[in-house]
């Protein structure tokens, strides 16, 4: 019991912090493979044929996203694209597992201070209106992506 | 034993010999530059090849593999790989390949590529510079139905570079409107030149160009948007959210800025349901 707070603190604050996973196939924020068993059967689609882009304009997501960075206090630096894919489930959950993938404004392929990364994670578990995928009239799981452009430490676009 | 062995051998080499229509690499390399030749493989790899799949089968970048493989000069192969990359946010992967084909072949793929830096990377300093690279090579083209002037525009109205938008997107008018001037502008054209005057502050301007807007296409859903926000600037609540809500109603029965690319990514100044309701606030 007396140990009960630290533990309920740590509950709290462990879903913030990802595991950066390096596999042979990709870096991944997550490896986690919990899915709905709901969804198990449903046939799968990619973001752009179920209309799943994220309910929000690019415009106001790149705002939020630098609103968030600026919330941590932190200076950070680089420009490039750091990108998230990840999968919806037929019930618009996203599932944990995440690739992360980072470029330079290049397209040169590069890692950023792990800091940023770890921010621009922290905020986009902050999403979490995610449409329900449908397909002919049935919910379906989707792949997605979520990119975000850096220009000196700041967010100044989000694709798509 | 000793039979059955040279009549393996024999068929080996008889084998190997029909094998021999494969070129050597000196004739190959040759051979690779010829325009007839390149078709020839595209006919086979792509268009009866990849192109019998969706571009998100593995077979789709088989093909495509396989045609680069005869041949590393398509600059055609290089291009439709990308395709199921770029979709994906695969952007290292992607440009790899894009910028290959556009240093094959910059006629045709220079554009497209300055396209995807534009509407899907937002890299609009490397999409003007495309544009301007490919505007020497094929005045008066166009891509994805638009002038080059027109993404120009879009960029640096993107980029805050307002008088040079101005500059591109009155080029983009003289080259719609033809050597008559009579030729109809794109809806699109005509919205974002009402964005961009909406930027400068120029509301009467604004308000022109956002009204021709809806003229052509009256369930913009942008367009109405936009358009309510200069009428509560000007503090016209009645009007402000007669275009509003317009602007939902469009949205809510799947009316779009109507472009091919807005499934996959957003055009710049796109909205969605949610910045309507906080406007309406």
């Amino acid at each position: 019991m007396k140990y009960f707070s630290s533990l309920l603190f740590l509950g709290c604050w462990l879903p913030a912090c990802a595991q950066r996973v390096v596999l042979p196939g990709g870096e991944y924020m997550d490896t986690t493979s919990v899915r709905s068993p709901a969804c198990a059967d449903a046939g799968w689609a990619r973001y752009y044929s179920v209309q799943g882009k994220y309910p929000r304009s690019s415009y106001t997501l790149a705002q939020a996203a630098q609103a968030f960075l600026q919330q941590q206090k932190q200076a950070y630096v680089g420009s490039g694209y750091v990108t998230f894919r990840f999968a919806i489930d037929c019930a618009g959950h996203r599932q944990p597992r995440v690739q992360v993938l980072q470029t330079t404004s290049q397209y040169q392929p590069t890692h950023f201070r792990p800091e940023l990364v770890a921010a621009l994670y922290a905020y986009f578990q902050t999403l979490t209106e995610w449409r329900v995928g449908v397909r002919q009239n049935a919910p379906v799981n989707y792949l997605a992506y979520l990119t975000f452009k850096l220009q000196d430490g700041k967010v100044v676009a989000v694709v798509p | 034993m000793a039979k059955s062995w040279l009549w393996c051998l024999s068929l080996l080499a008889l084998a190997h010999r029909g094998n021999g229509q494969a070129l050597a690499p000196a004739k190959l390399a040759d051979i690779c530059g010829s325009r007839r030749y390149q078709d020839s493989l595209v006919t086979r790899y792509i268009e009866n090849g990849a192109h019998q799949y969706s571009y998100n089968d593995p077979r789709w970048t088989q093909y495509c593999d396989s045609l680069l493989a005869v041949c590393p000069h398509v600059a055609y192969a290089y291009q439709q790989k990308a395709v199921p990359l770029i979709k994906d946010g695969k952007y290292a992967e992607a440009f790899a390949l894009e910028n290959r084909a556009a240093e094959l072949d910059p006629h045709a793929w220079l554009a497209y590529r300055g396209f995807l830096k534009c509407i899907f990377t937002k890299d609009y300093a490397g999409a003007i510079s495309d544009f301007q690279q490919v505007a020497r090579l094929k005045p008066g083209s166009r891509e994805m139905d638009h002038t080059y002037p027109f993404f120009e525009g879009l960029c640096n109205l993107e980029l805050g570079n307002l008088q040079r938008a101005e500059v591109n997107f009155k080029e983009d008018l003289r080259q719609q409107k033809g050597p008559s001037g009579q030729q109809a502008v794109h809806f699109n054209t005509l919205f974002y030149i009402g964005v961009l005057y909406l930027e400068m502050k120029d509301y009467a301007q604004a308000q022109s160009y956002l009204t021709q807007c809806l003229k052509a296409y009256p369930q913009h859903p942008e367009a109405n948007y936009y358009l309510g926000l200069i009428y509560q600037t000007q503090g016209n609540k009645t009007r402000a959210q007669r275009y509003l809500l317009a602007a939902q109603k469009a949205l809510a029965s799947g009316y779009r800025l109507n472009e091919d690319n807005i499934y996959y990514a957003n055009y710049p100044r796109q909205i969605t349901d949610y910045e309507i309701s906080q406007a309406l606030r």
